[in-house]
């Protein structure tokens, strides 16, 4: 066992302390034997010397001990433990009774850390049958058992409209503000650009082009209210109104597709065979009239 | 057979042979051997150990016991375990002293200024004090 310098777990001060103590005694046994002071080394060896001898009367009687069968050692297993060791038993009394004997107080006795009970959270779960007794507790059950809390999403109607509305409202801001950023802008003053920025309006070489010829989504939708109901088109008519500063054709035409969108998936309710996605669907041909 | 003395040890009587304080003793063929070893003074002694509290602590002692396995029932015996380890080493420094004055006064020093109280324990002292016991103990040298 070495008596090497060790920090840090209860168990190595436990041992440093003890060993301490030790070399308290052997100093003190130096003084009584008339020694004002003695080296170091000497002192370490016979700290070692001391440590070990009762380590081997211990495990030599208990070794005696045992050889006859039992466990719990008696007087007489250290008897001739020390007979064996050399030791002369009989002059043990006379030298219990010498006069300058000096008496060394124990090491403190430290208890082991316990978990604070501010730190513990909730009741250990107790041990199983064939966990025996003296083993540790089980770890706290947070340590093991995790519960998901789920804050109930808000369905207030009020709320949600408002969000709603909020959402959208911050969308269009948005977009417009990216294709003014983007492309050509028209400013409203004079002197200030950035602040008011204008979508810049693309005019057409022919501008009543567009109002004349009907694009690809108008011919659709003419042929299918001629067979469906006619309950949508105030709204496609409507909703490019709401879009937009300009009239961007391209612009006009996207926003189109996009109601056109919903509004599909609601006219062909009836219908077996239902595509949404308008990409999907199969290329119509325009049917060309002729208008006098 | 004489009646056995109760004793700390209960030792269970042997059919032939005599008991002398729980020590068996063999029928001697001679008839003159008389046993080497006898508890008898330590028993009184261990009674009387509860007065006399031996230098190294208890729990020191019993701390070393237990970790070589020796678990004490009796604390007395806890206390002869360490009075006898006390003497090992106060027998060793009583012999690395009379070294130690053996050389002081061997130059002829005068006896009048008795030899200076101040006695250190050093390894050339300590050395051949164990060398007695068959402890043979070397310093390192150092290297410089």
């Amino acid at each position: 066992r070495a008596g090497s310098k060790q920090a840090g777990t209860p168990a190595d001060n436990y041992h440093l302390a003890r060993r301490r103590t030790l070399q308290v005694v052997v100093s003190s046994l130096l003084t009584e034997a008339g020694f004002e002071s003695a080296e170091k080394a000497a002192v370490e060896t016979l700290t070692e010397m001391i440590q070990s001898y009762i380590s081997e009367i211990g495990r030599s009687a208990k070794s005696y001990c045992e050889h006859t069968a039992r466990t719990q050692p008696t007087l007489s297993d250290i008897v001739v433990t020390l007979v064996e060791m050399g030791f002369n038993v009989e002059t043990l009394p006379a030298y219990a009774k010498r006069s300058q004997r000096m008496v060394i107080t124990a090491p403190p006795v430290t208890n082991q850390p316990v978990t604070p009970k501010a730190l513990t959270a909730g009741q250990n779960k107790p041990h199983p049958s064939h966990i025996p007794g003296h083993f540790p507790e089980f770890p706290d059950p947070h340590t093991y058992i995790k519960t998901p809390t789920y804050r109930e999403p808000v369905s207030d109607y009020q709320v949600l409209r408002e969000k709603a509305a909020s959402q959208r409202r911050d969308v269009e801001r948005a977009l417009t503000r990216f294709m003014a950023k983007t492309g050509e802008t028209q400013s409203l003053f004079k002197d200030d650009v950035s602040t008011f920025p204008l979508i810049a309006a693309r005019p057409f070489t022919v501008p009543y082009l567009t109002a004349l010829l009907p694009s690809e989504l108008e011919m659709q939708q003419m042929e299918e209210t001629d067979s469906s109901e006619q309950d949508e088109q105030p709204d496609t008519e409507n909703l490019p109104l709401h879009m937009g500063t300009d009239d961007s054709g391209t612009e006009k035409e996207n926003a189109s597709v996009l109601q056109q969108n919903s509004s599909l998936a609601g006219s062909r309710n009836g219908e077996e065979n239902v595509i949404d996605n308008p990409y999907l669907r199969p290329v119509k041909k325009p049917k060309i009239r002729r208008k006098k | 057979r004489r009646p056995a003395v109760p004793v700390s040890a209960a030792v269970a009587a042997p059919p032939d042979g005599s008991m002398s304080n729980g020590v068996y003793v063999p029928p001697a063929a001679n008839g003159d051997v008389k046993p080497v070893v006898s508890t008898t003074p330590l028993v009184d002694f261990l009674m009387q150990l509860e007065d006399y509290t031996p230098t190294i602590p208890d729990a020191v002692t019993g701390y070393y016991l237990n970790r070589a396995g020796f678990e004490a029932s009796d604390p007395r015996i806890i206390r002869l375990i360490s009075l006898a380890a006390q003497k090992f080493i106060s027998d060793i420094a009583n012999d690395a002293l009379q070294h130690c004055k053996m050389k002081g006064t061997a130059s002829g020093s005068s006896r009048s200024k008795s030899k200076d109280k101040k006695y250190t324990l050093t390894m050339e002292d300590l050395t051949p004090a164990l060398a007695e016991y068959g402890i043979n103990v070397k310093k390192p040298h150092y290297f410089t």
